[in-house]
């Protein structure tokens, strides 16, 4: 091994911090011809020669290993090694960054879009006036001008839905109740208020076909309107009562 | 292949499955690592077996290794974890040291006595073997830090900056330590100093 600083060789130029320990320690020439001395004496010690004691565990493995070096990497070793380099390794991160970043964003979105869909659906019954109620009066203007016969079609009056079906079917009015939740879709005072004017208008059409069964003859319509104005409002089952044809009528029951 | 071929070139060769080239390799640089490392951690039989590991490491980092890499900056910083590693483990283990007694009896040689020597005129042998005892002991005692330095720097003659390489610190922090080591063994072996001059 080449080796520097032979006995009474000054020290090289680029030893400049180790000079400059040296200048600083008292006589300048004492310490150069010191560390000199000292020098030479470590670059005369012994270097030993390692024992062969794993030489051959060495060389074998390093000979399994230029086999496998030889042999070459395998497909996903080479793939891995290409994720590995450092433009790869940063396209990955913006990749997942960025991605994470859309599903992130989409998930927001679809939960503000969940969340309008859901107060819209809660809206839409206040916002829609109650269909059957707009329709009633066809079956019942029916009815009052002496239209028996379209009465007793219960499919076309319950198309109509809502309280006014049925008028002249009885019996499905036991089956199917009215329709509550349209009703209870609207603003409380605002539906109380119109549901009281309807109910009124009801009672009063509802008086008047009971009326003009009684005086057609039709008894047995007669009973059933009263049962069921009796059920809405028992004033308005008294008034009906009052009435002479109608009187007539449910006396023969 | 031949035998002059620059370690990377030898490295780069092996990579490619050439045995041959590690066996050069390893013949070059065997001997100058045990030294380190046995002046390191001052135990022969330790020393050995960070040898066989270093190598080892080698072997197993080759398909890593790219070219653009200095082989003995790569080889010696492997050579020096292993050695502070070591030093670390041992640190409150008492090991043998190349100037201490071989047995308990006080008249009994020193493992530095028997490493041999033919270099030496036998009128110096006794003062040359005393001096390097001191020698060794005053190494010994210096810094993990310091003494690193010293032994890449004076028995290997590794450039400031290859040190500062495979220590992983600034080259002035290099040469501070450097500085230091020296003045270290300097007051160390200030009671030799006349005996040292004389010495060939």
């Amino acid at each position: 091994m080449k080796r520097r600083g032979d006995p009474g060789e000054p020290p090289p130029d680029d030893d400049s911090v180790v000079r400059a320990a040296r200048e600083g320690a008292g006589s300048q020439d004492d310490t150069n011809a010191q560390l000199r001395a000292m020098r030479a004496v470590w670059l005369s010690m012994r270097e030993e020669d390692p024992p062969d004691g794993g030489l051959v565990d060495l060389l074998a493995a390093a000979r399994a290993k230029a086999e496998a070096m030889r042999a070459g990497p395998t497909l996903w070793q080479r793939v891995l090694a290409v994720l590995k380099r450092p433009p790869a390794l940063a396209f990955a991160t913006v990749v997942v960054l960025v991605g994470g970043a859309v599903l992130f964003i989409g998930r927001g979105k679809g939960m503000h879009a969940d969340l309008a869909a859901g107060s819209s659906g809660a809206m839409k019954p206040l916002a829609q006036p109650p269909e059957p109620l707009a329709q009633p009066a066809e079956p019942l203007s029916r009815a009052v001008v002496g239209e028996p016969a379209k009465l007793e079609q219960p499919a076309r009056v319950e198309k109509a839905g809502g309280v006014m079906e049925r008028l002249d079917a009885p019996r499905a009015v036991d089956v199917e109740p009215a329709r509550q939740p349209v009703v209870r879709a609207q603003p409380p005072a605002r539906a109380s208020a119109h549901t009281d004017a309807r109910k009124q208008e009801l009672l009063e059409k509802m008086y008047k076909q009971c009326v003009t069964a009684a005086r057609r003859g039709d008894c047995e319509a007669v009973r059933k309107m009263v049962v069921r104005i009796a059920k809405t409002d028992r004033n308005y089952r008294a008034r009906v009562a009052n009435e002479e044809a109608v009187a007539t009528c449910l006396s023969q029951d | 292949m031949s035998t002059d071929d620059a370690d990377e070139d030898l490295m780069v060769l092996y990579q490619r499955g050439e045995v041959r080239a590690f066996e050069v390799l390893l013949s070059r640089h065997r001997k100058p690592v045990y030294n380190f490392i046995l002046r390191f951690v001052g135990d022969r039989e330790t020393a050995e077996d960070l040898l066989q590991e270093a190598f080892m490491r080698v072997i197993k980092g080759a398909e890593a290794y790219k070219r653009q890499a200095k082989f003995t900056t790569w080889l010696y910083t492997i050579a020096r974890n292993l050695c502070v590693d070591q030093t670390r483990r041992r640190k409150h283990r008492k090991h043998a040291s190349l100037d201490a007694p071989m047995d308990t009896s006080d008249d009994s040689g020193t493992l530095l006595d028997v490493i041999p020597s033919n270099e030496m005129a036998s009128d110096r042998k006794s003062v040359n073997k005393q001096l390097h005892q001191t020698m060794q002991r005053a190494i010994e005692a210096l810094s993990e830090e310091q003494r690193e330095v010293f032994l890449m720097r004076e028995f290997l003659d590794m450039p400031f900056r290859q040190i500062a390489d495979v220590v992983g610190v600034p080259e002035n922090t290099v040469k501070s330590r450097m500085r230091y080591a020296l003045e270290k063994l300097r007051l160390e072996l200030d009671e030799y100093k006349d005996v040292a001059k004389a010495a060939p």
